[in-house]
């Protein structure tokens, strides 16, 4: 937490020194981001979700920056299955179940897609041993360019009104809002609850959850002991990627309802990238996600207010990306740094 | 033909130097173990830092030509100590170096936008001339060779001289070298200022040449086609240079196909699947020479612990 | 004994080191006068290699001075050590392999600065290898030397350093007759420069042959010095024993009966080669054979092939030629999850790299080995069963939950040693087990060791590079040295002689 606070401060001592503004206004909007809390939770729920498929990723060692492209293969996914496939056929009727049914094979595939994603990054580093890292960040923007390539050929919409996107999916394709909380989707609270319940048992309880662990902490004691460190690390990119594709899949059918074109330009929220400072935040425990995510989502939802009062100060403006990112690495020093201290202190003693 | 070999060579220019010098950068600093995983935030800092350093200078040097010089090695500057604040925090912190490289590079990202937009802000508030913020005064010619040069440099640094025998040693086995008597830290502080005014060179021409402004964005990702190039050149300057000119002639080229009826999302994705296909491709080739081969501690943390 | 001056080159006065679990050094003081070869005697564990990787700064000491040529010094770093003319030859040399001889030794020119270029350094080499009697070609790679000349590369350094105080670690013990003859007469040559020499060994012979005096260590302590008219072969072995250590690790005699000849091989392996990292071959054409009931020891000087056997024997490495055969199948490269369903254990020397995650739990640790099988793990069961082994094995420590790496280095060894010994059914491999522990923890593994081969029928490899370790404990030993199988012995038969000859070729 003194982290956070101190990333808070850097962070804004940081705009003072390069823009100026008045620290009132930065707090008050602080204040009147907590306040407004129907926003919050949805950001709250999504980032929930990507921030377990990263955090699983972590345990295993796996630098999971790709969620942003899995989510977009996810979301890929979903709006195949409910306009573009031979079963878009069930949506027309009436019927509830078959649309149900749908929903979940869109919902799956979109994590399939996601996951596929995932473990080709998996698959090179297994292979060849090349950081996953610059591999999953180009393929962010691979699968943003996959993306428009769909949008705008074969997937293009007829009532599109000149602008270059899909068509809404239908109503029953559609996940069902929350009366009294419009920002929410039944359908999504479930699957964060179950995803972090899944994953909680996966660590602490399954033969898989222990090797991820080994995989991440001592890869030769896996090794010696009979197991697979490659078979391990397609499982953790695997795992990873589908929940990843989910939250994606699921962001379609909820709240999009369409693909835009340029999503690279911000449309997709960036939530990929914020979810990774919440795997972060959580301090490698399963029980700190949802906590994390709250912080994060309270800051993001921050940045948002902060560059709407700027926007009277400067013509550009400095965007809430370049704020949140600023926010995310600084953070991620303090944070880092603290645990350094922490855990190490001991081992610094010795060495003079 | 002519024509098209005049803008082949112009533009892959830009390209080619950009790509060359921040891989060979990359190089050295990764020659030394630590994995430059900060590359791209650092990159596109270094590319607004040119921007903004150019427009300050504008209002302070009357020459466009000496103005722009001199931001470029500002930026170099800056870049070569960031990094070398980069190379400490990895060496003395035994965490995981994945870390810290991706902090820096959310940093980065972040600090980029800010100090981009207020030399935007400058910009619109006084007049700049154009040669103050791109190089048009000097010929293609003269860049390349200065890329070749510094290519050399990098070279014999790391090979000719005690400095690359240091770094290329506490890449292998930092231990065994403080273990020696060698101050690990300083060692990899020296390939990191070096290595950083290699990046910051090659992100402050991209911006002063290649493109000869700035924008929101400006610079992101080529930081890591740069790494994919460095490691395609298995981080060996010469091998580098060769593999960045078959990449940046790639790069140019390949949009152009468009005209020949391929989707415009697809040449906009090339680079970024070739870059993927070459790191591939070249690390199934066998690396048995002692020049090409990784360095055999990169990426792992450094314990300074006393062992029984 | 008349030295070249009265003040002594070196002067160690009442140096104690602490390790966790073991005092290395108890108040250790010693003079070395230039011009002298002063041998430093003493059995594995008794502490000569500590107060060297003291005096060379690799070790700070807890208490104590060291002075050289009357000025005090504390070397808190190698390069400390280093500028007061102080150069530590190690058993394994100190060399980046992929660098070449002229980089290995610019390296350790201080008077180089950063900018200096790798060719001055090459005519140094040159002709400073020529000085030694050594030529060797300035160009070549590290990595692809043998070890006598990787040892001509660090006399390089040393005396391109101008050296005044050579330490020599066990350097003279793994070098070819030949070599080792060449080497006495260096070290002479030395004495008669003025130079210092501190040689530190186990041999007693050798100790008798160069040294002008020996001092004798024994459990950290400096038990005697002695000049050189007293130089007597029983006196200094009793000295080296107190109670002739050998007897202390006969626990119990291994009679023979249960060795019963014409049974199957449990392990064996036929003709095996494997490269180590660096592409060179580190086993080659081994050859062994283990029955039922049997303890394999195989012994060699450090950087044999024992590791890379060990790891074969695990399943961690694959090999290039050759078979490996558990109870008649054939697991060659099949990995370690075929060995591990055989129920093969493995105890190595360096438990936190090998065998368990530091900062994961032991019962997670456990775990990872001794479960019931299925997908789902139950953390109560696997607590209680960690608990019941630890309380079994006498490991002390807060709770199953704690992490691995807060445990002492003695007490992590007995963890892996238990898991290891509960797990294994069918054989064991070890290498080098006993590193880290005290003599009773030894004395109780080799016991309880024992006692699983003749009960329950275990077969052991026993990897070691203590010859009196590998004597006590083995039915039949084998030597390694250079990835070959020297010669297969029954143990009761052979002399010990002909072990260190084989281990020495």
């Amino acid at each position: 937490m003194g982290s956070l606070l101190t990333g808070l401060v850097m962070s804004y001592l940081i705009i003072w020194a390069t823009v100026g503004l008045d620290p009132l206004s930065f707090f008050t909007t602080f204040y009147q981001t907590l306040v407004s809390y129907t926003g919050l939770l949805e950001s709250l729920l999504f980032l929930t979700i990507l921030g377990t498929a990263i955090s699983i990723a972590f345990y295993g060692s796996y630098w999971n920056v790709g969620a942003e492209g899995q989510y977009v293969l996810g979301m890929l996914g979903a709006i195949y299955v409910v306009m573009f496939s031979p079963l878009s056929g069930f949506l027309s009727g009436n019927d509830l179940v078959s649309a149900a049914v749908l929903k979940l094979a869109a919902i799956l595939l979109g994590g399939a897609l996601g996951a596929l994603w995932s473990l080709i990054p998996g698959l090179i580093k297994v292979f060849t041993k090349i950081s996953e890292i610059p591999i999953m960040l180009l393929m962010n923007y691979i699968a943003y360019s996959l993306s428009d390539y769909l949008t705008a050929g074969p997937w293009k919409g007829r009532y599109t009104y000149g602008y270059i996107r899909t068509d809404m999916i239908s109503e029953s394709a559609r996940l069902t809002v929350i009366p009294g909380l419009e920002t929410l989707r039944y359908e999504v609270v479930i699957a964060a609850i179950v995803v972090l319940v899944s994953i909680y048992l996966i660590l602490d309880h399954t033969l898989l959850g222990l090797k991820f662990k080994f995989l991440g902490t001592n890869p030769t004691a896996l090794k010696s002991s009979g197991f697979d460190e490659r078979k391990v690390t397609v499982s953790v990119a695997t795992i990873s990627g589908f929940i990843a594709g989910l939250a994606g899949a699921m962001r379609l059918l909820g709240y999009d309802y369409r693909l835009p074109y340029n999503i690279g330009d911000g449309k997709t929220g960036f939530y990929g990238y914020t979810a990774i400072l919440v795997a972060w935040l959580s301090f490698r425990d399963i029980r700190f996600i949802v906590p994390s995510a709250i912080i994060v989502s309270a800051l993001s939802s921050f940045g948002y207010r902060i560059q709407m009062s700027l926007k009277g100060l400067l013509p550009p403006g400095i965007s809430a990306y370049a704020f949140s990112q600023i926010f995310i690495g600084t953070t991620l020093i303090v944070y880092t740094l603290t645990r350094i201290t922490k855990e190490f202190s001991v081992k610094l003693v010795i060495r003079r | 033909m002519n024509e098209f070999l005049d803008w082949f060579v112009r533009t892959l220019a830009s390209a080619y130097v950009v790509y060359t010098l921040v891989g060979v950068g990359n190089a050295i600093i990764e020659r030394s173990g630590v994995l430059n995983l900060g590359i791209d935030g650092l990159f596109m800092l270094s590319a607004s830092l040119a921007y903004t350093y150019a427009i300050q200078m504008s209002s302070l040097i009357q020459t466009g030509f000496l103005a722009v010089g001199i931001s470029l090695l500002l930026t170099a500057a800056t870049t070569a100590l960031l990094y070398s604040l980069f190379m400490v925090l990895n060496t003395v912190l035994p965490i995981s170096q994945g870390a810290i490289g991706l902090s820096f590079m959310f940093v980065g990202y972040g600090l980029a936008a800010i100090v981009g937009n207020i030399g935007r802000l400058i910009f619109s508030l006084q007049r700049v001339r154009i040669e103050y913020i791109s190089i048009t005064h000097v010929s293609a010619v003269f860049i390349y060779l200065t890329t070749i040069l510094a290519v050399l440099l990098a070279y014999l640094l790391l090979y000719k001289y005690k400095l690359g025998v240091l770094i290329r040693a506490v890449g292998e086995d930092p231990r065994l070298v403080s273990q020696i008597g060698v101050n690990v830290t300083y060692v990899r502080l020296l390939s990191g200022l070096l290595g950083g005014a290699f990046i910051g060179l090659g992100g402050a021409l991209f911006t002063l040449w290649r493109v000869g402004g700035w924008s929101q964005g400006q610079g992101l990702n080529h930081g890591w086609l740069a790494y994919a190039v460095s490691i395609a050149g298995w981080r060996f300057p010469p091998l580098v240079a060769l593999v960045s000119i078959f990449f940046s002639a790639a790069y140019v080229l390949l949009p152009h196909l468009q005209s020949l009826g391929m989707p415009i999302e697809v040449s906009t994705a090339a680079p970024y699947i070739t870059s993927i296909v070459l790191m591939v491709v070249v690390s199934t080739l066998h690396r048995k020479s002692r020049l090409l081969a990784d360095p055999k501690s990169l990426g792992r943390s450094f314990y300074r612990e006393e062992q029984v | 004994m008349v030295f070249s001056s009265t003040q002594p080159a070196l002067r160690v006065t009442g140096v104690t080191k602490r390790f966790p679990g073991v005092l290395a050094l108890d108040r250790v003081s010693l003079d070395l006068y230039s011009g002298e070869i002063h041998s430093l005697l003493g059995e594995n564990g008794s502490g000569k290699s500590t107060l060297a990787k003291v005096i060379a700064g690799i070790y700070v000491p807890d208490e104590g001075s060291i002075e050289v040529l009357g000025k005090s010094l504390k070397p808190v770093s190698p390069a400390d050590a280093i500028n007061h003319g102080i150069f530590y030859l190690p058993q394994s040399p100190n060399l980046i392999d992929k660098l070449t001889v002229t980089e290995n030794v610019l390296l350790t020119l201080r008077s180089y600065g950063v900018m200096s270029k790798v060719k001055e350094v090459k005519g140094l080499v040159i002709r400073e290898a020529q000085n030694i009697g050594s030529p060797i070609d300035p160009e070549a790679e590290v990595g692809k030397l043998s070890y006598t000349q990787k040892q001509v590369v660090e006399l390089l350094k040393a005396s391109l350093l101008g050296t005044r105080i050579l330490l020599v670690d066990e350097v003279t013990t793994y070098l070819p007759r030949s070599v080792r003859e060449k080497f006495y007469e260096y070290l002479n040559r030395l004495k008669s420069e003025g130079k210092a020499v501190l040689l530190i060994t186990h041999k007693i012979p050798e100790a008798i042959e160069v040294a002008d005096r020996i001092t004798v260590m024994r459990s950290g302590k400096v038990v005697k010095t002695l000049e050189r008219k007293e130089f007597d072969i029983g006196l200094i072995r009793k000295l080296m024993f107190e109670n002739n250590g050998l007897s202390a690790y006969t626990a119990e005699g291994l009679s023979v009966e249960h060795i019963t000849k014409d049974e199957k091989a449990v392990i064996r392996l036929e003709d095996v080669w494997a490269t180590d990292e660096s592409g060179n071959y580190a086993l080659r054409g081994v050859r062994i054979s283990v029955r039922p009931r049997e303890i394999l020891g195989i012994v060699g000087i450090s950087g044999s092939g024992q590791r890379e056997l060990s790891e074969v024997l695990i399943g961690l490495r694959s090999v290039e030629r050759g078979r490996y055969y558990l109870d008649g199948v054939d697991v060659t490269n099949k990995g370690s999850k075929v060995v591990r369903a055989a129920g093969v254990g493995f105890v190595s020397e360096v438990p936190l790299y090998y065998s368990l995650s530091g900062d994961l739990s032991l019962t997670e640790n456990m775990a990872l080995v001794i479960r019931d099988g299925g997908l789902f793990l139950s953390l109560k069961s696997l607590s209680a069963k960690t608990r019941e082994i630890m309380e079994k094995y006498g490991i002390v420590a807060a709770s199953p939950k704690t992490q691995a790496k807060v445990l002492s280095g003695g007490n992590v060894m007995r963890f892996v040693i238990a898991r290891e010994l509960e797990f294994a059914r069918k054989a064991l491999i070890a290498l080098n087990p006993t590193r880290s522990l005290d003599e009773r923890s030894v004395l109780s593994f080799i016991s309880t060791l024992k006692k699983r081969v003749r009960i329950d029928g275990l077969s052991v490899v026993y990897i070691s590079e203590s010859l009196d370790e590998v004597l006590q404990v083995s039915d039949v030993i084998a030597v390694i040295n250079n990835g070959k199988i020297m010669g297969v012995y029954d143990r009761r038969t052979v002399e010990r002689e002909v072990l260190e000859k084989l281990m020495v070729m």
